[in-house]
């Protein structure tokens, strides 16, 4: 899996940008500041580097010279520059010291979605694999409530879960299309194995019939327009 | 002066859900505690340095989770901090009165 790094001393950023990172199935580690960043630097390797310009102790501009500068421990990862500093002198450093694209905030999730793609080759990207038509905003979410519920194990119980087990295996399988996406997500073939803070689900759909596995798009379509 | 930015909020919200705008605007909420106290000691101190950099950090946050009207007032103050400029002290009200705004404002509520 793909490991991002992202540096902002204002914790909403790195929220958001994780968020939108995770989603392109990215592993991702934060640092508040840049001397975090360079340890993080120092143990692992990754291939994309979000970082803010305008950070206490050491800028943006000077972790990247850093960066660049130990190019041979650090690898070459791709850099992104996302900082309110919009005017065109910042551009042209955060260019020099090494930045391939220079981004201001707040940026628009979809707007830093295509850079990363574009930036790490992620043209083919597709969060479901398989032949289910997944609307993503909408699917996943669903999804993720499912598990959440079985998860608790209360609401497993009730008879609509019980008798939808259709629901819960599509949540499941959606899951289980996306899980690469999401570092908190694991899958299994085995509940009795799940860990306490973990989402475990079954994927039973991969199992399934070709007739099956069409109902059950069809059923997914149908909600998707319905809603 | 717009208080909220309605499509950041909306968004925010397709990106993660209801929960996840929640919790960014108790991380945000939590942060304005913070820094808000730290911009008016530094505006009593005439600390222009210090000025900026909580602005500028407010500015930032407000930017992301869609408090566009706390963005504004902030981005005003960073720039006259920056600019040395006397007019601070005319703009603390108004900070003053966004803020309350945002704390009481939908988002701010649901999180709390």
């Amino acid at each position: 899996m793909r490991r991002a790094l992202i540096v902002d001393d204002d914790k909403t950023i790195l929220m958001v940008v994780e968020k939108v990172l995770k989603g392109l199935g990215l592993q991702v580690e934060t640092a508040p500041d840049a001397h975090q960043a360079l340890r993080l630097l120092k143990m692992l390797s990754f291939d994309l580097i979000v970082t803010d310009a305008n950070m206490p102790s050491l800028s943006g501009f000077e972790f990247l010279e850093i960066t660049k500068r130990n190019s041979k421990s650090f690898g070459d990862p791709k850099i992104i520059m996302l900082t309110q500093r919009a005017a065109q002198r910042d551009q042209d450093l955060a260019k020099l010291t090494g930045a391939h694209k220079f981004l201001t905030k707040p940026v628009p999730a979809e707007i830093l979605r295509q850079n990363v793609i574009e930036l790490l080759g992620l043209e083919g990207f597709r969060p479901a694999r398989d032949g289910v038509s997944v609307s993503e905003k909408v699917r996943w979410m669903d999804a993720f409530e499912i598990v959440r519920v079985y998860e608790d194990g209360v609401e497993f119980t009730s008879p609509t879960l019980l008798k939808a087990g259709l629901q819960l295996d599509l949540g499941s399988h959606i899951l289980h299309s996306i899980a690469p996406a999401f570092g908190r997500v694991e899958v299994t073939n085995c509940i009795a194995g799940r860990k306490e803070g973990e989402y475990m689900v079954t994927c039973k759909f991969c199992a399934l019939s070709e007739d099956d596995k069409q109902r059950m798009s069809d059923w997914l379509e149908a909600e998707r327009k319905a809603s | 002066m717009k208080l909220l930015d309605e499509a950041r909020l909306t968004e925010l919200q397709e990106l993660g859900g209801d929960e996840f705008v929640s919790e960014l605007w108790r991380v945000y909420l939590e942060t304005c505690a913070q820094v808000v106290p730290e911009l008016r000691a530094a505006v009593t101190a005439q600390n222009f340095a210090e000025i900026a950099r909580c602005a500028h950090l407010l500015k930032s946050a407000s930017g992301n989770v869609g408090a566009s009207g706390f963005f504004d007032i902030c981005g005003k103050i960073e720039a006259a901090a920056l600019a040395h400029h006397g007019k601070l002290s005319d703009l603390m009200p108004s900070l003053e009165s966004m803020y309350s705004q945002t704390l009481g404002c939908e988002p701010a509520r649901k999180c709390a």
